[in-house]
């Protein structure tokens, strides 16, 4: 097995060069689609201050006003300067998608890596980590919510809570899958400690799953994250998010659509930006799936 | 020091089938069964047996990867069957492994000099000065440049990598080294090279061998005494050359007929040994080796055969070759000429 796969060579992680990029960029493009497109939102929604305008100021002479010059993409129902707040809401967006993925995919490893490991905590933990699965995500952020009140912070931890089991699982799975080969043997017999050999044999097989699993991760807290705000109980609702957008423009659809249709653009491309990364990755760690398909 | 190097006194190892919940018994493989032999320093000791009789448990129960069920290995006269993990760490720098598979036996994300250079720094810290030093100077002892620290296994043929795996067992200075089908993933060619640099290293180091194969061959190339298993047992354990002289066990002189002989005049044999290998699960009763052996006798149904040693300095598992007392009794069905052994050749 190990003789035919030799040729199929997975990148190696960690040992990843500049100078590569730009041929593996030519290998893998949606890889360079997507972090290119992502790239490009983080920068933008960075770069807000310097070129949008306030998100926040209303003026009720400027109601539901179309594109002009001073408001690219018109003004919402309290005359709020609907570009401004589409950019300033990618910077919600994500946040909260990247946080939430890196703190589930954080914790998932962790707990994953363990429960591979030791047979004892697997048999506790993953019976837990079932439970939490079976929690709808929005109607944990709705208790969560309610019971500390609206904010972002809340809302990274309502997310990840129960996208971490996922995480743990997929993590599990590898590593019962590594431990077992001769060279994590081989560092035993070298005369390793656990924690040196969790940490420099086993962890690294995880990051190519972890990677894609956190890019799935990424986008389903991004849409979470928009229906959540999208129903009243996400961002707190002084905070332009593309979810509060939404719902507060709903109404005005046929009046001024750019209302509803600039955040939702923005919503589908980020998501679709996040599954493309997260699908180039895969084919990148991975060849044969490629081929498979 | 007194004694032998390596000493192992009874060891047994059985896997569990499932775990037993509600059924009074759980099946168990019986992988390795009251297995005994010693390793004097300097000497190659080989153990031969076909596929599935224990031989590679018997070396993942020396290097206590896996936990013995009964028994003693005695190392240097500890017993490391029965250390903690943390006493563990410390005995494991006198005995280390070489790997059957040159390939998943080096983590494909480490370097050749973080490999070879990672047992040493388990136990003591190096600048990287003196990991650089330590590093060329294991490539040195196995054969290779000291510009090879710096590659990938992936950037390396097997026989490289089967001397780094070689080279990382030495990093530690032990007295043993346990090679479990050290050579039988790589090429003719390739195997001969790393045979005689195990050789040349023992020479050295005066370092003591358990090596593992299925390949007579190579056995007969390096072995001082070889031990024989059968499901789990040793049935025969002799100096080399006797062995290869005169084989005594019914079974050791079957898988030498059964071993290809480069030497297109000599008429091969028809299947020295009908019948498969029974299953180690639910073993022969006696003898494990009864049911196909062609001497076998009543006797070898009901009782397991001692190991008795014999005049040349061999021990024998056998009831009829090597009774332990009376003479064995009728056997069990007729000997066919075609079991017997031509004039071993020299």
């Amino acid at each position: 097995m190990t003789l035919l796969s030799a040729p199929v060579k997975a990148a190696p992680i960690g040992r990843l060069r500049l100078s590569e990029i730009p041929r593996l960029a030519r290998r893998h493009p949606l890889v360079l689609a997507g972090g290119g497109l992502l790239a490009l939102l983080i920068i933008l929604a960075l770069a807000a201050p310097l070129y949008a305008g306030d998100p926040v100021n209303m003026d009720p002479f400027k109601r539901l006003q179309p594109p002009s010059a001073e408001m690219w993409f018109g003004s919402d129902n309290l005359g709020r300067d609907v570009f401004a707040r589409t950019i300033f809401g990618a910077r919600i967006s994500l946040v909260v998608g990247l946080l939430s993925a890196a703190s589930a995919a954080v914790v998932g490893l962790l707990i994953g890596v363990v429960a591979g490991y030791s047979r004892g905590f697997d048999n506790i933990v993953m019976r837990i980590m079932d439970g939490l699965m079976s929690i709808p995500t929005i109607l944990l952020a709705i208790a969560l919510i309610s019971l500390t009140g609206p904010g972002i912070g809340i809302l990274i931890v309502a997310i990840a809570i129960p996208e971490t089991p996922a995480v743990a699982r997929l993590v599990r799975s590898v590593v019962l899958g590594v431990r077992e080969r001769p060279y994590v043997e081989a560092a035993l017999c070298g005369g390793a400690r656990l924690p040196k050999v969790l940490w420099r044999h086993i962890l690294p097989s995880t990051i190519p799953a972890l990677m894609v699993q956190g890019a799935t991760v990424c986008a389903s807290a991004i849409l979470t994250e928009a229906g959540l705000s999208f129903l009243g109980v996400g961002v707190p609702p002084e905070i332009p998010s593309w979810g509060n957008m939404i719902a507060s423009s709903r109404l005005y659809l046929a009046i001024a659509p750019l209302t509803i249709f600039a955040p939702g653009i923005c919503l589908a491309v980020t998501v679709l930006a996040v599954n493309l990364l997260g699908d180039g990755l895969r084919d990148m760690f991975d060849p044969r799936a490629k081929r498979r398909r | 020091m007194t004694g032998p190097l390596l000493k192992v006194e009874n060891l047994t190892k059985h896997y569990p089938l499932g775990a037993g919940f509600l059924k009074k018994t759980i099946p168990t493989i019986r992988a390795v069964e009251d297995v005994s032999f010693t390793v004097e320093a300097g000497e190659t000791l080989c153990i031969v047996g076909e596929s599935g009789c224990g031989k590679s448990t018997v070396a993942r129960l020396l290097m206590r990867l896996v936990d013995p069920t009964g028994g003693r290995v005695l190392i240097d006269g500890t017993d490391i069957a029965g250390l903690r993990k943390q006493e563990l760490r410390a005995h494991r720098r006198r005995m280390q492994m070489v790997f059957q598979d040159p390939y998943s036996s080096l983590n494909p994300r480490l370097t050749a000099g973080q490999i070879i250079t990672e047992p040493v720094e388990n136990f003591e810290r190096l600048t990287r000065k003196q990991r650089n030093a330590l590093a060329a100077d294991l490539l040195q002892k196995v054969g290779m440049a000291p510009e090879m620290m710096h590659r990938l296994p992936s950037e390396l043929s097997g026989g490289q990598r089967q001397r780094l795996g070689i080279a990382r067992a030495l990093s530690l200075n032990p007295s043993l080294i346990i090679a479990d089908e050290a050579v039988s993933a790589l090429d003719v060619s390739v195997q001969a090279q790393i045979l005689n640099l195990l050789l040349d290293l023992q020479q050295q180091m005066g370092l003591a061998f358990v090596f593992i194969s299925h390949d007579l061959g190579v056995v007969e190339h390096i072995a001082h005494r070889v031990a024989v298993m059968y499901l789990g047992r040793i049935v025969e354990l002799a100096p080399s050359e006797a062995l290869f002289a005169k084989p005594v066990h019914p079974y050791t002189e079957a898988l030498l007929a059964a071993a290809p002989v480069p030497d297109p005049t000599r008429v091969r044999l028809e299947a020295p040994v009908e019948g498969e290998v029974p299953s180690p699960i639910n073993p022969p009763t006696g003898c494990a080796f009864h049911p196909r052996c062609p001497l076998a006798v009543e006797r070898c149904r009901i009782e397991v055969p001692p190991l008795v040693p014999m005049a040349d300095g061999r021990v024998v598992a056998c009831h009829v070759r090597a009774p332990a007392t009376e003479s064995p009794g009728p056997r069990l069905r007729q000997p066919n000429r075609r079991h017997t052994v031509p004039e071993a050749n020299a």
